[in-house]
């Protein structure tokens, strides 16, 4: 043991990581930037791995995605879910309330806003979707909120019971696709009916861009207002120091469930729109992992709300390319989960560099 | 062991060390030597650097330059706390390193040479013993948690004698201390002195170091002003060197006429989340203008009672008027608002937000006033515009209004901190160790504040550890023990070893210490 | 079928299922003894799935399997350790991120041997003991690596409780100072403690695609990573304690497993949710305090620990 810690010793005093004394302005959009294109090698070399060329690979990742009218068409139609989970992903987080059930709001309020479509489906558009934004919304806000009760009141981790949630959810939309709510002449494949023509969401031209793009930025920039009001800052002060929090008199307690309530409800509208602006019905496997791609993009924007709408985006084209070269390369779906989290682990190596620096001793 | 006067042996030598910290040179060229057996006095301002030079010693610091011998010629690197144990080094913090969870024989074996398979058993009488022996008789089976914080004290000085200490440190060890407890402390020093162990005593309080030092270092501002035997000094001269200029002789309170009553707390019981009495049956009254300190070994409930009054607590029973009206069921906004200012023991954590910027800080009491809002959003301008004029006459020194307040120092976070809690309407102060860890012109400069705020009518509660402290400002002192109010008596009447034995519980003293 | 050999059967696979769950467990507890939390169970369990997996198709020899999901698993919770112990990085946003990367990482790379049928650990009955009326085949009629975990549940037990290592360890996890201060190495510990439980969530990870299952699918563990986390605050960071919780887990897994083999009126898919819903009121309880004695957390656990340098 002796002998370890000597070796221990030489390592540790060779470099160590010292404070900053000077904030390094750039490093705060730098290392994100850093962390994206550390991640792309990462997954450069996974490719490597398995004989492909990362260099073909990419460049049709990207030409899926922006070299074609139709692919940024998708790219916009991706980004839109994706922007709508980031944001309750922050709202949460700025509060350092780790809220990871995005995924399960996102379920939520796609069977809610599905369930409500093809029950009323008697009623015109103008006065379905508000109902259908309005219910997305309730369905995932009540998600998140569970967890919020718990951790509030019952001191309940956050983090295990929201996850939790996201299985309940999946398993719920599998419940009801394969159970009650099947279609009858589905010919048996787990999927409900199509929601009526009154429940979809009108699209622009001829992309599959839906007005879900405009409730997006409405949402986008909701948020980007509610940080800098009083409350948005009783929530950064909730989430930087707990205790002066409670010295100042904030109700953290309402605060977390007022938080939640707006996140799952993001998330929610998210999954709404998923349903009527998309795939038009419930269906198995219908969401590719927004709740978690959510976390990484809140966690690269560093919270702030002008950078998550660019990380967003460049995660929809992302995610667009991937699925572009999943068929022409032969390759898994899961390439893009590979580039994701690598991307995630190159941020939190990376962002020690914001407030340290290495010394030589 | 009979200490050999005429040649002592030298235990340590600290040659030409330096030591700098991101931002501040802490040590700057200091030599340092202990004679063997001998108690020393490490004397300095808060901030000169002794707890640093100390801490070399002890591991947890390198220094950059400088060289250290061990009992004559050996040169040594402390490299970590490990290599500091190896030689029978110690060194007691103010806030002990025990887990407070285990039990004291665990805590006192951790580190030594153990077998794989641990029977406590043995452990446990082999500590009985060595307390017995040293007369610091302990419970061993008992945990860290129970234990008064002399009694924990006990502990850590247990801790290094089972390490075989040869060189103990203390920093600033009587600050949780009554002042019959320092006796005793002391008492139990002077022995382990006799039977060899060298001690290094780090504090700020003169009185204390005349009483127990042999020989006397004085640092100011990292660097030493000199090195002298207690008969050639006297806590003039001393005070003289830490500061550098004759400090101002501070004057007592003159008595004031009293005034109408501004706060009134009656029968006041408050619970903690476990259901356990913090407070019980509290009762006092503060006039305007008037000052009243509050003395009590940590832990006694006098951070309850502050946070009661500033409205973070909930009470059980009881009432609080402030000016006439009931407001001991309102918020900590409320309170706020209604004048009832609170300044919390904990700056760093607690009073200001480290990773939040300076305007940020100043905002947290009024953030949702709508003079500083446009279309419901916060404006940074308009709340700089704001306390700027403050700023300015508390020559509170930042670089940008933008940066983080963590990199403050200590008197500059207490400005910080005084210059948003004296904002407007301020009726009742609260104020917990105001000058904790502040250099004497801080110390100074906090103590005028609130001298001139009282004397503007505002009623001031002051809870600190230093006794002298408290003596110099109140115009009555109340003692707190185990939740509850002793006794508050007028300052004209009030002795040190009166206020000693009533922070030990003790009312009616048969027989003095 | 009588009421006893009812119990056994669901005992005995209340046991197989809790299995994967011992592991993580243990692993887990004693990385959070240490102070650090990895949130990356879920990811380290499923590249220790597909490591082992891989190996024992490659090699022909489940041994090796297990041996590589104990590298891959150590070797992730080494990424863990410098993230959070050398880069002071946040432990919980560092898990979650490590729980992504192996899930997406082993997604990836298990593409191809979805379907493939390779060697594992089957049944061994042990020769005395599981000739014990009742209690025998209950315990004793299980693969290998099952009895594994009973060793390893007592030897941790013992381990954590008994010996100066596992004082060295608690003390490490309630105050890093006070053992710093004792001339322990606490970054050293922790990085020790942190790689371990990563190799047994490997070796948990191993074990479902080698013997319970003996087959690689995309993520396979269904969350039993988060769930071992639950069950480590459950057992109240006690690896004895936590083995019934453990156990209880598995029983409901197995329990809901058969009840759709029976087929019921409720819909399986809706009994899949009960070991989430479970976790959650498990949780629930562990933390509000309305159980008492020692469900308290090392006090230092999630805190990142360096010697203090002055501000």
């Amino acid at each position: 043991m002796k002998k370890l810690d000597y070796l221990w010793q030489v390592l540790n005093t060779v470099l160590t990581l010292t404070k900053r004394t000077k904030e390094v302005k750039w490093l705060i959009w730098g290392i994100p930037l850093f962390s994206i294109v550390g991640g792309l090698i990462i997954g450069a070399f996974i490719l490597i791995l398995t004989g492909k060329s990362p260099i073909l690979v990419y460049k049709e990742m990207f030409l899926t995605s922006l070299g074609s009218f139709y692919g940024f068409s998708e790219v916009v139609v991706k980004f839109i879910p994706l922007l709508l989970c980031s944001l309750g992903v922050l709202v949460a987080f700025r509060m350092l309330f780790w809220n990871i059930g995005a995924e399960g709001q996102f379920y939520i309020g796609a069977i809610v806003s599905t369930g409500l479509a093809l029950k009323l489906s008697h009623l015109s558009t103008c006065q379905l979707l508000p109902i259908l934004f309005i219910g997305g919304f309730a369905g995932g806000a009540l998600w998140a909120v569970m967890t919020a009760v718990l951790k509030a009141y019952l001191n309940t981790n956050e983090i295990i019971t929201s996850l939790m949630l996201n299985y309940v959810a999946f398993y719920m939309v599998e419940y009801l696709v394969y159970g009650p709510w099947k279609d009858p002449s589905g010919y048996g494949f787990p999927l409900t009916p199509q929601i009526p023509q009154s429940a979809v969401l009108p699209t622009f031209c001829n992309t599959r861009i839906h007005i879900g793009l405009i409730v997006a930025f409405i949402c986008w920039i909701l948020i980007w207002y509610l940080f800098k009001t009083p409350w948005g800052y009783e929530l950064k002060v909730i989430g930087y120091s707990p205790k002066s929090a409670e010295y100042i008199g904030i109700k953290t307690k309402r605060n977390i469930l007022l938080a939640l309530l707006i996140g799952g409800g993001l998330a929610g509208i998210a999954g709404m729109t998923e349903v009527c602006g998309l795939v038009y019905r419930l269906q198995h496997g219908f969401a590719p992992g927004y709740g978690y791609t959510a976390i990484i993009i809140a966690w690269l924007s560093r919270l702030n709300p002008l950078a998550t709408v660019m990380v967003s985006f460049f995660f929809s084209i992302l995610s667009v390319g991937a699925a572009g070269v999943e068929i022409t390369f032969k390759l898994p779906a899961s390439l893009i989960n590979l580039i994701q989290g690598a991307i995630f682990l190159c941020m939190l190596t990376g962002e020690v560099f914001i407030d340290h620096f290495i010394v030589k001793k | 062991m009979k200490k050999n006067k005429s040649t002592p042996k030298l235990l340590v030598e600290m040659k030409g060390i330096y030591k700098a910290f991101p931002g501040v040179v802490a040590i700057d060229g200091v030599d340092f030597s202990l004679e063997e057996g001998e108690i020393h006095s490490l004397l300095g301002e808060n901030g000169a650097g002794k707890s640093t030079l100390m801490s070399i010693l002890s591991g947890l610091y390198r220094p950059d330059r400088g060289e250290i011998y061990w009992q004559g010629e050996r040169k040594v690197t402390i490299s970590s706390p490990y290599d500091a144990r190896c030689l029978g080094i110690a060194m007691i913090y103010q806030h002990f390193h025990l887990v407070e969870e285990h039990t004291i024989t665990e805590n006192i074996i951790l580190g030594s040479k153990l077998p794989f398979n641990l029977s406590l058993q043995y452990y446990n009488e082999e500590i009985k013993r060595l307390g017995e022996k040293f007369n610091l008789s302990v419970k061993p089976t008992a945990r860290i948690k129970e234990l008064t914080i002399a009694e924990q004290q006990k502990v850590e000085i247990l801790k290094a004698l089972y390490n075989k200490v040869k060189l103990l440190i203390m920093d600033e060890p009587t600050a949780v201390l009554t002042p019959q407890e320092t006796d005793k402390l002391f008492s139990i020093l002077r022995e382990m002195s006799k039977s060899g162990v060298t001690i290094v005593f780090i504090s700020h309080k003169l009185s204390e170091i005349m009483a127990i030092a042999d020989r006397i270092t004085v640092l100011r501002r990292g660097k030493k002003v000199g090195t002298f035997q207690k008969q050639e000094v006297t806590p003039e001269k001393l005070a003289h060197l830490m500061v550098g200029e004759l400090p101002e002789k501070f004057k007592s309170q003159i008595s004031y006429t009293p005034k109408k009553d501004i706060l009134k707390v009656t029968n006041l019981f408050v619970k903690d989340l476990q259901g356990n009495y913090v407070l019980k049956n509290i009762s006092f009254t503060l006039k305007e203008g008037e000052i009243l300190g509050i003395a009590a070994v940590s832990g006694n409930g006098q951070n309850e009672l502050m946070e009661t009054l500033a409205g973070i607590r909930k009470i059980f029973k009881g009432e609080i008027i402030l000016n006439g009206k009931r407001i001991e069921a309102t918020s900590a906004r409320r309170k706020f608002l209604d004048g009832i200012h609170y300044i919390p023991a904990d700056r760093k954590k607690v009073g200001t937000i480290g990773n939040l910027d300076i305007i940020e800080n100043s905002a947290m009491r009024k953030y949702f006033q709508k003079q500083w809002q446009k279309h419901g959003m916060l404006i940074k301008d308009r709340i700089k515009d704001y306390f700027l004029p403050l700023i300015n006459e508390y020559k509170l020194k930042l670089t940008t209004f933008s940066e983080k307040v963590k990199t403050l120092s200590g008197g500059n976070l207490q400005k910080l901190l005084l210059i948003r809690e004296l904002d407007t309407p301020l009726c009742v102060l609260l104020a917990e160790y105001p000058t904790h860890g502040l250099d004497l012109e801080a110390t100074q400069r906090v103590w005028n504040i609130i001298k001139e705020k009282a004397s503007l009518g505002v009623g001031v509660i002051i809870v600190s550890e230093d006794l002298e402290e408290l003596f110099s400002l109140s115009h009555r002192l109340a003692v707190m023990f185990k939740g509850e109010i002793v006794d508050i008596i007028d300052r004209k009447e009030a002795t040190i070893e009166k206020i000693g034995l009533l922070m030990a519980g003790i009312k009616h003293s048969v027989n003095t210490y | 079928m009588g009421a006893g050999e009812l119990i056994i059967i669901l005992i005995s696979s209340a046991i197989r299922a809790g299995t994967p769950l011992i592991f993580a467990m243990v692993g887990e507890t004693l990385t959070e003894r240490a102070g650090i939390i990895n949130l990356g169970l879920e990811g380290i369990m499923l590249m220790g799935a597909l490591t082992g997996f891989c190996i024992t198709f490659i090699t022909r020899n489940p041994y090796l399997g297990v041996l590589a999901a104990l590298v891959a698993g150590a070797l992730m919770g080494a990424l863990h350790g410098v993230i959070t112990i050398g880069l002071r990085g946040n432990q919980i946003v560092g898990g979650l991120a490590l729980s992504m990367l192996g899930s997406g990482f082993s997604g990836f790379l298990g593409k191809s041997f979805i379907g493939v049928k390779t060697c594992g650990f089957s049944k061994l009955t042990v020769p005395l003991l599981s000739k014990i009326p009742f209690l025998g085949p209950m315990f004793f009629e299980h693969n290998l690596l099952v009895y594994l975990s009973y060793i390893l549940i007592i030897i941790s037990w013992y381990f954590l409780f008994f010996t100066s290592h596992g004082l060295i360890l608690r003390s490490v996890g309630e105050n890093p100072a006070a053992a710093d201060t004792q001339g322990i190495n606490v970054i050293l510990i922790r990085y020790i403690y942190v790689i371990a439980g990563g190799a047994l969530s490997g070796l948990a990870g191993a074990y479902l695609s080698l013997a319970y299952n003996q087959m690689w699918i995309e993520n396979m563990t269904a969350g039993r990573g988060w769930i071992a986390l639950a069950i480590v605050i459950f057992g109240g960071w006690n690896t004895l304690r936590g083995t019934a919780g453990a156990y209880l887990f598995g029983g409901i897994d197995a329990f809901q497993l058969r009840l759709q083999a029976v087929g019921t009126n409720v819909s399986a898919t809706l009994l899949k949710t009960f070991p989430y819903l479970i976790t959650i009121l498990v949780l629930v309880i562990s933390s509000s305090g309305l159980l008492k004695s020692s469900l308290h957390a090392p006090a230092a656990l999630g805190l990142p620990y360096w010697r203090e340098e002055k501000e």
